[in-house]
């Protein structure tokens, strides 16, 4: 009896945006590495889970909690795509910062 | 949580100097260089790599190579990879896409990725 690859990708993607949402909400990282630390604990706890049937509920209700989470406004990096500087920072053209060196 | 506990330092300054021009020998400077986009340069990537990889709790340095696999070389689980994964993000600044991130699985295929990224910093 062992777990599908599907079934451990799901976990590790459930793990991964688990993560992210909660970079979301928590702005300090001290207090977002203790709630981190409970999400990997609530993982870890079923790491060995015997029941595929009930391994593979919690996945969806954890699956559902991370929907109910979503944050309505999630951070982007800035210059990511939807990000504040998204395409908005053009290189300087050449003929301008390759102006021979004058001192004033 | 290992990678949010400690954050990996930055290997690279934030500011980096421009080679002595011809035109001006006598001046050295600094420029940052927030317009100019560009791939980083592959040497750079790879230490910083490495050097995230090095600071993972968990992971026994001596080990710690180009071509090592998180997994069957390092010793770390699946969701350790996926931490290991967010640490690159952290380190240059990037979002890499769920898809993307699955794939990464050695520290080869992270340089890689991130040499190729025209957005890391």
């Amino acid at each position: 009896m062992s777990y599908t690859v599907a079934h451990k990708a799901r976990v590790c993607r459930l793990y991964r945006r688990a993560i992210k949402t909660l970079m979301d909400w928590v702005v300090d990282r001290e207090v977002l590495s203790e709630q981190a630390i409970q999400v990997r604990n609530q993982i870890e706890r079923h790491r060995h889970e015997p029941n595929i049937a009930y391994a593979e509920d919690l996945l969806k209700a954890g699956e559902a909690r991370l929907k109910k989470y979503a944050h309505p406004d999630p951070y982007i990096l800035p210059e990511m795509p939807g990000g504040t500087k998204w395409q908005r920072n053009l290189p300087v053209p050449h003929e301008i910062w390759d102006q021979p060196y004058v001192k004033h | 949580m290992r990678l949010l506990l400690r954050r990996p330092q930055l290997a690279r300054p934030l500011t980096f100097s421009v080679p002595v021009n011809a035109r001006f020998p006598h001046q050295s400077f600094t420029v940052r260089a927030f317009s100019s986009g560009g791939f980083l340069p592959k040497q750079e990537v790879q230490e910083r790599v490495l050097s995230v990889v090095k600071n993972f709790e968990g992971v026994d340095v001596s080990k710690v190579s180009e071509t090592a696999h998180f997994m069957n070389d390092l010793g770390l689980d699946s969701l350790d990879t996926v931490e290991i994964v967010m640490a690159f993000e952290d380190e240059f600044a990037i979002e890499i896409p769920d898809a993307e991130a699955e794939k990464i699985q050695t520290v080869e295929q992270a340089i890689s990725y991130v040499a190729s990224h025209p957005q890391a910093k």
